[in-house]
């Protein structure tokens, strides 16, 4: 009990900080902040592609949690992003390495 | 996850630890993760401002889903726990472009006087209201789909119940004056898109519609200021309808003499043209029609699937049932793969468009495998199907539900 009671009296108080931290910085809008993206694209040829065309407008999680597409549902869907969201390229003229690289890393 | 606060406990203490030792806080990151039950269902849990940690399925734009043990903590869902969804790059709108200083709603178009409101003013100037009603996204539960579609890839968790406090459209609408060619209304907020190109997150209703005394503008949820990501400071609820009409931060309403034509409208968000918004899987459907009202859909909350009973021991099925706005009249389940059903007992009504509770009675006889189904019906006779339809989108599910538990 003698180790073990500071140990508490350490962990209670880190864990008081903790949920007055947490209350304090909930209330405080100008403090608000939104939690960082952590979702990396699979490493492979063609993902620098996908970072400089498709992750201006969505973190990588709009990829990765999509089922596993047919190669005709990725190409429909990068042809979708330009011709309906207005991604800035042209999806005809896009390196075909970019749907290679998603039917690959997120495809079926 | 079968209840929330082991699951709090132990953030609460990685959290406090890590503070203890000096570190940087961790309540940026993800410190569990679940496994929704489908093909690619990982998904962190991530504690958002204002919220306990909810199931991350994007980061940007947020969409958050509420754990499904919370729909057993009560039948309204808490505003820390309430699911986010967002569609553009620019969303959430920082919150200084919402504050009082700044934020105005502004009506105009096909109207006699173009109005401005501050939120002081809007909330001084009508009768305040406040209705408990659903908000589910039309995309709640997408990752049950057979076969699987694209869009968001939420389990059940994409819906909650709140206490909405605010005026109503129709009173601000009277006061602004409709002329006589008002065709519709056409709702837009403070979320943007990045780029140009990118259609804005716009809805419209028929003016009929707006003229309806449920549908308000709401400033407060559950007794609170709207949360930053559920709308902060205003939000169009329209009960009984899915989340994609209810816009959040609204700071304009715009009164069209012709029919809106707007990418959120069509060609997203709409459904096949029949009676249960269902075709053959794997077609594409002749004419859509703008998704609209909530089908019956029904719960069981207090059994985990997978979940162990004892032989001979009492206990109490409960849950939550709920429809378009027509009143949920009676839930039934059945241990027999659908040969028999009993009714439930329902708990408090707190309006028709709330989630209603349900209670049952349940003490297992034999030992073994049984699903447990539960089946809501409505006053106008609308229930459940008990085989899932299907639709491109994954809009709209609402099959009879099935909880798998084991009896020992």
């Amino acid at each position: 009990m003698k180790t073990r009671l500071p140990l508490l009296a350490i962990v209670a108080s880190g864990l008081l900080w903790g949920i007055i931290r947490i209350n304090a910085a909930d209330k405080a809008w100008d403090s608000w902040k939104l939690p960082a993206e952590e979702t990396r694209l699979k490493p492979g040829a063609g993902s620098e592609l996908v970072k400089a065309n498709c992750l201006l407008c969505h973190s990588t999680d709009y990829i990765s949690t999509q089922p596993p597409l047919t190669r005709d549902q990725w190409k429909a869907t990068v042809l979708k992003m330009q011709q309906k969201f207005g991604a800035p390229y042209n999806a005809e003229k896009l390196d075909p390495q970019l749907v290679e690289y998603l039917v690959k890393s997120y495809g079926k | 996850m079968n209840t929330n606060s082991p699951l709090s406990r132990r953030n609460f203490l990685v959290r406090g630890t890590v503070l203890a030792a000096g570190l940087p806080t961790l309540s940026s990151l993800a410190e569990e993760t679940v496994s929704l039950p489908f093909e690619n269902g990982e998904r962190p849990l991530v504690k958002y401002p204002q919220k306990r940690p909810l199931i991350r399925l994007t980061s940007r734009p947020p969409q958050l889903e509420t754990p499904f043990s919370v729909f057993n903590e009560g039948v309204l869902t808490p505003n820390d726990a309430f699911f986010v969804r967002y569609h553009l790059a620019g969303s959430p709108p920082s919150m200084e472009q919402l504050g009082a200083d700044k934020f105005q709603l502004n009506i105009k178009g096909a109207v006699t006087t173009p109005l401005s409101f501050s939120l002081e003013e809007l909330k001084k100037s009508f009768e305040t209201v406040e209705i408990v009603a659903v908000n589910q996204c039309s995309g709640n539960s997408r990752g049950f789909f057979k076969p699987r579609v694209q869009g968001g890839q939420s389990a059940n968790g994409a819906m909650g119940n709140a206490k909405w406090k605010g005026v109503r459209l129709k009173d601000v609408l009277a006061k602004a004056g409709l002329a006589a060619n008002a065709k519709q209304a056409v709702f837009n907020g403070l979320d943007k898109p990045l780029l140009p190109g990118t259609p804005d997150f716009v809805k419209a209703i028929d003016i009929d519609q707006a003229a309806e005394p449920d549908l308000l503008l709401a400033y407060e949820m559950n007794g609170e200021p709207l949360p930053w990501l559920n709308g902060f400071p205003l939000r169009l609820v329209m009960p009984g309808h899915y989340g994609t009409y209810w816009v959040k931060h609204l700071n304009e309403i715009l009164i069209t003499d012709d029919q809106f034509k707007g990418f959120w409208m069509d060609p997203a968000y709409r459904i096949p043209d029949d009676a249960c918004a269902a075709i053959e899987p794997g077609t594409k459907p002749k004419h859509t029609i703008p998704i609209s009202r909530f089908n019956v859909r029904s719960f069981l909350t207090s059994v985990e699937d997978g979940a162990s009973l004892k032989r001979d021991r009492a206990t109490t099925l409960r849950g939550i049932a709920f429809d378009g706005g027509y009143g949920i009249t009676e839930v039934a389940v059945s241990d027999d793969d659908g040969r028999t059903w009993r009714s439930a007992e329902l708990g408090k009504d707190l309006g028709k468009y709330s989630f209603r509770e349900w209670m049952l009675p349940f003490k297992p006889a034999r030992v073994g495998k049984l699903a447990l189904r539960v089946r809501a019906t409505n006053r106008l006779g609308q229930s459940q199907p008990m085989e899932p339809l299907w639709n491109p989108s994954g809009y709209m599910r609402n099959v009879v539900e099935s909880t798998t538990v084991t009896i020992a």
